[in-house]
């Protein structure tokens, strides 16, 4: 195994779940549990002598629920007597109880648990889990917290990090940590909105940045709203659709229960991709007459968002309230994120967009985005991150023209930089000293809908066949996005170089736009390049075959002659056709070959002549056909400082 | 005068060979973690892959479960012949991609292989079965849900 200094990892410790994730490579890599999810339910069971942690804690959360704690996020570092733990007792169906200092502590039969000491189960799993991924000890991290936690509560999240055996770095807030995932300290940003709906909870910050510092200006939210009452809305629609078409009250069903339970969530996703899905759940019940009934429903997106209209409009009274308390409107804000899962549904989306006046950023996966801004922090406090180190990548494929005047690529896009690539490459032409190296970038398939970067000609190569000389073509890109492009003839050495700034430097726009005109023109990019090598090929099996005719045509029957001579002159003119088709051009290559099979044996005789008797079952002829088919290639007419790929 | 002249740019080109060595020290070991890193990760990508390949089939296999349910509770409904031929040809066929069905009934309440949705802990064995549990060559891919009583 490499050596690795320790890393420090980030944890997003939610209410329902967590996160933990770390840099690697100069990138946030979300850790998978042991379970192999990238969540870890905030959920700790005992079971006797026995502790469970997440997934396995939640599985028996129904049949053990006293003993079962989940969303102690919401009573770390509160007083029993505090208003919220008072308002949370009857969300939850085990002992809590006024312990030591009149801080809120769990009952669990004679034994008492601290938040910390809960959570601090969740961080150990989700230090565990990232042993076990990275293969080494992990005993630091960087820990986030909502913004509104006060010093009592940020003191108890360090300690439960203390008690899982981690060393606590830094907590960070959640809104900053999201805002950290979006690289929004990087842009020069003054005001961010970081909407977070979340599985239990939904909470609205709007954060100030100023010379690389966060500072929040506000918060507010719903403690108890999240997407568990987005699945409660659906199923009590279905069981009433359900009650209406069969008369059959579903809800005292356990079994029936759960089937609804399960397709209704599964609805409520698929409908964040689709306009509209199928409950499909037969032999849900059994009628009074003894019959099956079936549950079988079409739910449209635009049902769903009537029956959440109340809770998305309703999260926006807390976003008002947040900026009245910042001073600012909605206008003020330059920037917004979406943090939490439930933010995925295209209508809270819309209503973000719509309220705010832009588009909030949602590219990085909600239900992991705190946790990546978490490892971010993290890797700039360990060293890992710097600006140097954060990679930029090349946003359009580089490459350079070929014969024909195709798009050769060498480097594609997104690839990460600095980096280097190199291919050889040879010559269009009999005795061509000279190639021309003309560097684009762009998605298109033909060289002349790129953008030339520039152009530069290696002399000098001494004459030799076609495709003899060796050329090695180099792409480098520096971390600073500057493109050294240099060609060297393998035979002389001889090398000529051109350097292009700002390879990288397009805007957002620009890339974009080149993106789509090459998915637009993709049909038609793909037929113009089939079209140049099929002309590519039928050039170099006219060519080939012209020199077997050269060479060996005195030992064909004069009418073969004829006949071989006849099909190379009218491959080569329909070579030259504008109009012509790759088909037309591939059928009249097949006959030229087939008609100089005849030219293939007298050369395979004429060989045998001259070697010992043994003969290679025609495996001369298929080499000299396959040489014609790999296409050699050849223009008659080839300019000079072609370069063709070999 | 000269002599001074000459101590002080000594002195400067000491400090300076001194920060230099001291970025070089700081650059290399930077080298070092970015490289460890990649190879790290050229590992475990070797690793993910071999878990992908042993796992390939299971989101299909996953997808195909909720219909094999339905079809069971069709086969048990009608109690018609062919429907129950269908059926274990198709378990069967599935059986033979590593599926396995995790025997649940009457059985003591496991978390690792069991999901409760009913019941308490008093009463720890499985009385009736919501959705069938399944693994794949030897792994969980679906946990049972279970009533207890």
């Amino acid at each position: 195994m490499a050596e690795n200094s320790g890393k420090i990892i980030g944890i997003d410790l939610g209410t329902t779940n967590s996160a933990v994730a770390v840099m690697e490579g100069g990138s946030p890599k979300v850790i998978p549990t042991a379970e192999g999810r990238n969540l870890i339910p905030s959920i700790v069971a005992f079971k006797g002598e026995e502790t469970l942690v997440g997934d396995s804690a939640k599985r028996q959360m129904v049949m053990n629920s006293q003993s079962t704690i989940h969303s102690a996020k919401r009573f770390m570092g509160r007083k029993f007597n505090d208003k919220v733990v008072q308002n949370a007792l009857k969300h939850i169906a085990y002992d809590i109880v006024e312990g030591k200092d009149g801080m809120v502590v769990v009952k669990i039969g004679n034994k008492t648990y601290t938040p910390q000491e809960i959570s601090a189960k969740v961080l150990g799993k989700a230090k565990a889990d990232a042993e076990s991924y990275l293969g080494q000890t992990v005993d630091r991290a960087v820990i986030t917290v909502p913004a509104y936690f006060d010093d009592s509560q940020r003191q108890a999240t360090k300690q439960a990090g203390e008690i899982a055996g981690l060393k606590v770095e830094r907590i960070v807030n959640e809104p900053t940590a999201a805002a950290l995932a979006y690289g929004l300290d990087k842009k020069g940003t003054s005001t961010i909105a970081v909407y977070d709906l979340g599985g239990g909870t939904f909470d609205i910050s709007i954060l100030e940045i100023g010379d690389g510092v966060f500072e929040v200006k506000s918060t507010n939210g719903d403690t108890f709203l999240g997407g568990d009452d987005f699945d409660n809305l659906i199923i009590d629609y279905v069981l009433s659709e359900f009650k209406k078409e069969h008369g059959k009250d579903l809800s005292k069903d356990p079994q029936a229960m759960q089937r609804i339970k399960d397709s209704s969530e599964k609805a409520k996703i698929e409908l964040s991709s689709a306009a509209q899905t199928e409950l499909n759940q037969p032999f849900i019940a059994q009628g009074d007459d003894g019959q099956p009934l079936h549950l079988t429903m079409t739910l449209t997106r635009s049902k769903l968002e009537e029956l959440v209209d109340d809770l998305i409009k309703g999260s926006f009274e807390p976003v008002r309230k947040a900026l009245k308390d910042a001073k600012l409107t909605p206008k003020d804000i330059q920037e917004v994120v979406l943090v939490g899962g439930q933010t995925r549904m295209p209508k809270i989306q819309e209503e973000v967009k719509k309220f705010f006046g832009k588009k909030p950023h949602k590219g990085v996966n909600p239900d992991e985005v705190v946790a990546v801004g978490a490892a971010i922090q993290a890797g700039v406090i360990g060293g890992d991150v710097s600006d140097v180190v954060l990679l930029d990548v090349t946003p359009l494929t580089l490459g350079l023209e070929t014969l024909g005047g195709v798009r050769t690529p060498l480097i594609e896009r997104n690839t990460t930089i600095p980096t280097s690539k190199s291919q050889i490459f040879s010559t269009a032409a009999d005795n061509q000293t000279q190639v021309e190296i003309n560097v684009l970038q762009g998605e298109r398939e033909m060289a002349s809908d790129n953008r030339s970067l520039g152009r530069f000609i290696l002399d000098g190569i001494p004459p030799a066949r076609r495709g003899t000389p060796q050329v090695e073509v180099t792409f480098d890109i520096d971390s600073n996005g500057i493109l050294n492009v240099s060609a060297k003839d393998k035979t002389t050495n001889k090398e000529q170089k051109i350097t292009i700034q700002n390879s990288t430097n397009l805007s957002d726009e620009e890339v974009e736009q080149m993106k789509q005109d090459a998915e637009k023109h993709a049909d038609e990019d793909k037929r113009k390049k089939e079209l140049v090598e099929a002309k590519n090929q039928a050039n170099g099996v006219a060519f080939e075959i012209d020199k077997q005719l050269k060479d060996y045509g005195d030992k064909v029957d004069e009418k073969d002659r004829k006949a071989i001579e006849e099909n190379v002159k009218q491959l080569k003119e329909l070579a030259e056709k504008e109009d012509v088709t790759k088909e037309e051009l591939d059928k009249a290559t097949e006959a030229t070959l087939t008609s100089a099979q005849k030219l293939g044996e007298a050369m395979q005789k004429a060989n045998a002549a001259k070697e010992e008797p043994a003969e290679e079952a025609g495996s001369a002829d298929k080499d000299s056909t396959e040489d014609k088919k790999k296409g050699k290639t050849d223009k008659t007419n080839a300019e000079e400082g072609e370069v063709v790929k070999e | 005068m000269s002599k001074k002249i000459v101590k002080k740019s000594s002195n400067a080109s000491s400090q300076q060979l001194a920060k230099l060595q001291q970025q070089l020290v700081e650059a290399q070991g930077k080298e070092r973690r970015v490289l460890a890193d990649y190879q790290n990760l050229v590992r475990r990508t070797g690793q993910e892959r071999l878990q992908l390949i042993k796992l390939a089939n299971r989101d299909l296999l996953v997808d195909l479960l909720g219909p094999l349910e339905h079809l069971t509770l069709a086969a048990n409904q009608s109690k018609d012949q062919g429907l129950v031929m269908i059926l274990e040809q198709f378990k069967r066929t599935l059986t033979e991609f590593g599926l396995v069905e995790i025997e649940v009934l009457g059985k003591e309440f496991d978390v690792n292989t069991m999901e409760a949705v009913e019941g308490s802990q008093e009463n720890g064995k499985v009385a009736q079965i919501v959705h069938k549990g399944y693994q794949l060559n030897g792994q969980v891919i679906q946990h049972a849900k279970v009533i207890l009583k």
